[in-house]
């Protein structure tokens, strides 16, 4: 799934393993997250949300939404 | 004594379930020798299950602080490395000792246990996510 986790991190200079440690993820899981590698589950989506303070939505790219609302 | 970083609460969660499984590797080691093959046997198997389902026991904090990738890797893992691995010595063991020898009988054993359990596992895994009826 598309994200903006690697821009959001970086702004805010933190490392992958500073934020797995703060959102309490293996730093391995951070970069497959943000190599596209790999779709977080909800809750990890919504805890790394809360991080950033934005809505989930800003952070992960929902890729139905644009053919949902187009139908 | 455990660390308050995640890391290090994953690294002494690691080392009680490594800790966990030699332990129970070594007991268990023990107890089925204790005496000769089929001799209290209902006293002696139940006593090896218990100390290597305690070992499962032990490896639980380690599980529980997997975070949701990491546990996918390990279920993916198991499921088809598992599976792929227990096949191909099935099968040699089968190919090599003879299909009605002791060595692949008991292969197809654990392989029988393996199914029942996940069998059980599966059920339980679905029943707990019932939700109501619409």
């Amino acid at each position: 799934m598309k994200n903006a986790l690697r821009e959001l991190r970086k702004a805010r200079g933190l490392s992958q393993a500073d934020l797995a440690e703060t959102v309490e993820v293996s730093r391995q899981t951070i970069n497959a997250v943000e190599a596209d590698k790999y779709d977080p589950s909800l809750p990890m989506a919504y805890k790394l949300a809360a991080f950033f303070d934005v809505p989930v939505e800003e952070l992960f790219f929902n890729p139905f939404r644009d053919e949902s609302s187009g139908g | 004594m455990f660390g308050s970083s995640y890391k290090s609460r994953m690294r002494w969660a690691f080392a009680l379930a490594l800790a966990s499984v030699l332990a129970a590797a070594i007991i268990a080691g023990r107890l089925v020798r204790l005496d000769g093959p089929g001799q209290n046997f209902w006293l002696l198997f139940p006593a090896s299950v218990a100390v290597c389902w305690l070992a499962l026991a032990g490896t639980l904090p380690w599980w529980r602080r997997l975070d949701a990738m990491q546990k996918d890797a390990h279920l993916v893992s198991w499921y088809w490395g598992g599976m792929a691995g227990g096949m191909a010595v099935l099968m040699a063991l089968a190919t090599g000792a003879g299909i009605r020898s002791d060595l692949a009988r008991g292969g197809g054993l654990v392989l029988v246990g393996q199914g029942v359990a996940f069998l059980i596992f599966f059920v339980v895994w679905k029943w707990q996510r019932r939700g109501p009826q619409a």
